[in-house]
């Protein structure tokens, strides 16, 4: 178990390095430099070489590259190039735990709604119920996420005027949020499980059970539900590691001061170390939860242990 | 003809001697081929017909791409053509989709942009099922530690959201089509790759693949004669799949603000212009939005008839 | 003899795509007390699907319809799903054809044992324990009380069957019903499978329905024979009638197509030509009419009724026809 962690880890560890060089040369290889914009502000040029200077940016590449591991391996994540009274560290202190909390009421929503439904959608297989679901469940991954948050916005907030639209100050500013961070997830999950099922119910140790005389529903919640339950472990990684680090569009469109909003600012900013630094977090997180969904698998189903 | 006798039962006691004589085997009907065989592909379509969703899915895709290719030809507005003096019109007789800020027609920027968003959808899937099914062909094939390498490049690769590499390649390459391409197509083959390889991998050791060993085919005889176009069905399902994705990637990215960018315009640009005007003019996100749902729905029930119909245990 | 189990003309079919196909075409069975029966024919002839009839395992899509089903003095037809429930793992048992699938991967051989125990027996997690390693001791698995804890994967296939067969048999059920329990496994394993599902029923006084394709298997361990093809039973009897005074062309062919490992001569195997009937379109006669090389006119349209051919031995062929029996006079079957 303890070599599977590790085995696990160590990969990760190389997904996050293979990602962070990446991030590194194509930031500091695009053309027009962090400071362009500042032309405009009509630096002259000494200052703004001194300015650079105080960057590293006037070193050698790979030097600034080699520094840049060595900051990263202290936890420092550098000094945000638009304001520099910014650390990085700073922003992400403040935006992420905003980001977290829509994002774990989605994941938490995505599962409650999708699960179940995954579940009945397989048992009462081509009753309306699944038909109704199955529907349901194509379009929502069909019409993009922000194409259904604009509709819900425009709907219940607009015409409405239900839900408000800016911040999240009272748990009535959470729900279209959320909504819209989970209808692809409910939906892919409802497909995901549902297809699962069907897969499992048709197995021969499904009939064994019943021919043990275990009730019906035993062997759905017993027998089928835990050996279907991969595909979505599977899916929860990504999926947390999404939600969690913040929808891009809801936070933009609902004025959230998540780190997804930062993100997506800094690209437009060319604030380069901001979106390495958010890039980097972004990055440790997913590793962190793959590894999380790793252990889950081998708590699920012992075979896999075997397999490596 | 003789007459037919039934009914007759064990132990009826006046049943005609003739009855008794031998049977010809010329009566008898032995290893009848009980139903014709189609070929797979033949047989796939017709299921395919029969899926009033996916059916529906191919008129839309078929409506949106004439009409992306014909349209603008027949419509007296061209896409950049501004107008001050009809700005911020509702759809109207004269403008179907109504004006944006600029006056321009917004019925006809949709169709341009439904140029560009299919175009970058059917190409970036395309070229991404080709890499995929090459890398995933090949690795699955050589098999050893090459496979275990170019696997572990996958892994990689994959461990990270596509998203985050290509925005990061997008800012290195630029707010165009070529840039959004070579992006889409660096990151999103590996989900194809993985599936031809594990395909590649099942078929590898049928009895068929052997057998075409003894008759002498070498590897690229076998890769290319019998392992691909044994695999094409879950291929054609995954590279189908991969045009809504490609689309939406674009939009949001566009939608975002670090897409496409004016003077083109894909859909998600269109969006991303209408965003200060959803509360006052909203028709203006309305059709752009529309159109993306509309176009992904489609492909999406396409995808899913196809994954049924090429689907060999379901056949009937 | 008391029997367990009779099933009065049972018929079931599936409801497909392509239109209903009969597995089932009307079948009659009886099963004394302590009575171990062999249900023998070739694959699609109905007698898996027979089983499952009975104990009511089939999909939504079948239908199943019977005259009655006697199981112990009362007619299963006439009872709900939870009487059945209450049937199956307790009063019979079954074993399935491959213990690799029909064993749950994710659950511990403990759990899966303990399982019917708790839900027909009521005992408590320490009692249903302590019977599951006495009952993996009885089929033989050494270190029982390890082994419980362990994952199917972890055992050999034989083992494995071993853990079917203690399962079907936790609550020490009054019938058995093995489908095919050893086509999956070596033939030195099959015969530690049989040794054990013998001794046990001759400990347990166990009814057994076993059903193969095998005739080495039913001369192991059956005195009674049922003999299927085409949804239908063609002949029945105690086993050294069926083998030594087969009765029905179909018996015949499958005797003569087994390898005599002991003969001095050269035989050639004799195969049967052809292929089972169609099922979605039955034929109107005997089913194994186009096959048989006895077959008359009379065969080809009109479906022979099992008859006596002497004491509990019964057969369904025309040419135990008393009509037959005099123009055929020199003809018969050449028994083995």
């Amino acid at each position: 178990m303890a070599k599977y962690i590790i085995k696990r880890l160590l990969a990760g560890l190389i997904s996050l390095w293979v990602l962070i060089t990446i991030t590194f040369f194509l930031m500091h290889s695009i053309p027009g430099g962090p400071f362009s914009p500042a032309e405009e502000r009509k630096i002259p040029p000494e200052v703004l070489a001194k300015i650079e200077a105080s960057y590293g940016l006037d070193k050698p590449l790979y030097i600034q590259y080699v520094n840049y591991l060595n900051n990263l391996l202290h936890g420092d994540l550098g000094i945000s190039f638009k304001d520099r009274d910014t650390l990085v560290n700073d922003l992400i202190e403040r935006g992420f735990p905003v980001s977290a909390r829509v994002g774990i009421v989605a994941v938490i929503i995505s599962l409650c709604i999708g699960v179940p439904l995954g579940i009945i959608s397989a048992i009462y297989k081509t009753k309306w119920i699944d038909r109704a679901s199955m529907i349901f469940a194509t379009i929502g991954i069909s019409i993009p996420g922000f194409v259904i948050t604009v509709l819900m916005m425009f709907f219940f907030c607009v015409k409405f005027k239900i839900f408000p639209t800016f911040g999240l100050s009272s748990p009535l500013h959470y729900v279209l949020p959320v909504a819209g961070l989970s209808f692809y997830p409910i939906a892919y999950i409802t497909r995901l499980l549902r297809s699962s099922m069907l897969e499992t119910m048709r197995q021969d140790y499904i009939r064994t059970a019943r021919s043990k005389g275990v009730k019906e529903i035993m062997v759905i919640a017993k027998h089928a539900l835990r050996n279907s339950l991969m595909p979505v472990v599977t899916y929860l990684g990504p999926l947390i590691a999404g939600l969690l680090t913040g929808g891009f569009v809801v936070e933009r469109l609902f004025s959230i001061p998540g780190i997804g909003r930062e993100f997506v600012s800094s690209v437009g900013d060319r604030d380069y170390s901001v979106t390495l630094g958010i890039t980097v977090f972004y990055g440790a997180f997913i590793i962190i939860a793959n590894l999380c969904v790793d252990i889950l698998y081998v708590i699920i189903d012992p075979r896999v242990k075997v397999e490596e | 003809m003789e007459r037919i006798e039934t009914n007759f039962s064990m132990f009826d006691q006046d049943i005609p001697d003739e009855m008794f004589e031998n049977l010809d085997s010329s009566e008898k009907s032995t290893d009848d081929i009980t139903s014709p065989s189609i070929s797979y592909w033949k047989n796939a379509w017709v299921r395919l017909k029969k899926d009033p969703l996916a059916m529906l899915g191919i008129i839309i895709i078929i409506i949106i791409t004439i009409a992306s290719i014909i349209g603008p030809m027949l419509i007296p507005y061209s896409y950049d053509g501004m107008d001050i003096t009809i700005q911020n019109q509702g759809p109207t007789a004269a403008h179907w989709f109504g004006t944006d800020k600029f006056g321009r027609d917004i019925f006809v920027r949709t169709l341009y942009g439904a140029r560009i968003s299919l175009t970058i959808g059917f190409l970036a899937a395309f070229l991404n099922g080709v890499i995929g099914v090459l890398y995933g062909g090949f690795s699955g094939f050589i098999g050893g530690r090459i496979d275990l390498i170019m696997m572990r490049i996958v892994d990689v690769i994959t461990s990270v959201p596509s998203l985050l590499y290509i925005i990061l390649i997008m800012m290195f390459l630029g707010n165009n089509i070529q840039s959004i391409l070579i992006a889409l197509c660096l990151t999103y083959w590996t989900g194809t790759a993985r599936q031809v390889r594990s395909q590649i991998l099942t078929l590898k050791h049928q009895d068929f693949v052997l057998a075409a060993r003894v008759i002498g085919e070498n590897k690229l005889q076998i890769l290319t004669s019998h392992l691909i176009p044994n695999s094409m069905g879950p291929i054609i399902v995954t590279i189908t799949f991969l045009i809504p994705q490609a689309i939406f990637q674009e939009a949001f990215l566009s939608f975002l603000g670090i897409g496409i960018q004016v003077p083109m315009a894909s859909w998600g640009t269109l969006a991303n212009d209408a965003i200060p005007a959803l509360f006052t003019q909203p028709y203006q996100m309305f059709f752009p939005v529309l159109a993306i749902s509309f176009t992904m729905l489609a492909l999406n029930f396409i995808g899913d008839g196809l994954r049924d119909a090429l689907d060999p245990r379901l056949k009937k | 003899m008391d029997n367990i189990l009779e099933v009065n003309n049972l018929k079931t079919s599936f409801i497909t795509g392509n239109g209903i196909v009969r597995a089932v075409r009307g079948i009659s069975l009886s099963i004394g007390r302590g009575e171990s029966v062999g249900v023998v024919g070739e694959s699609g002839c109905g007698k898996s699907v027979t089983m499952l009839s009975i104990m009511k395992l089939l999909d939504e899509n079948a239908v199943i319809n019977a005259d009655s089903i006697v199981f112990d003095g009362i007619d299963l037809m006439k009872k709900n799903p939870k009487y059945m429930r209450s049937m199956q793992g307790n009063k019979i048992g079954m074993v399935f054809q491959d213990p690799l699938t029909s064993l749950n991967p994710l659950f511990t051989i403990g759990n899966q044992i303990m399982e019917p125990l708790k839900i027909h027996k009521n005992m408590t997690k320490q009692e249903a324990k302590d019977k599951a390693i006495k009952l993996l001791e009885l089929v033989g698995i050494p270190s029982p009380e390890s082994r419980l804890k362990q994952y199917p994967h972890e055992f050999s296939g034989g083992m494995r069957q071993r853990v079917m067969i203690a399962i079907a048999m936790s609550c020490d059920p009054s019938l058995l019903i093995a489908d095919e329990p050893t086509t999956a496994l070596d033939v030195t394993i099959q015969a530690q499978i049989l040794e054990l599902m013998t001794g046990l029923k001759d400990k347990f006084n166990t009814s057994i329905i076993m059903i193969t394709h095998d005739l080495g298997v039913i001369s192991n361990m059956c005195s009674k024979v049922v003999v299927m093809y085409g949804g239908l039973i063609v002949e029945e009897g105690p086993i050294d009638d069926i083998f030594y005074k087969t009765s029905h062309p179909y018996t015949e062919g499958l005797l003569k197509s087994i390898p005599k490992v002991t003969s001095n001569k050269k035989e050639k195997l004799v195969p049967i030509n052809g292929s089972p009937p169609d099922l979605l379109n039955p034929p109107l006669g005997c089913p194994f009419a186009d096959r048989c090389d006895y077959a008359m006119k009379i065969c080809k349209n009109n479906l022979p009724s099992l008859i006596d051919v002497s004491d509990n031995h019964k057969s369904a062929c025309w040419m135990l026809h008393t009509k037959a029996r005099a123009l055929k006079e020199g003809v018969s079957l050449s028994g083995r």
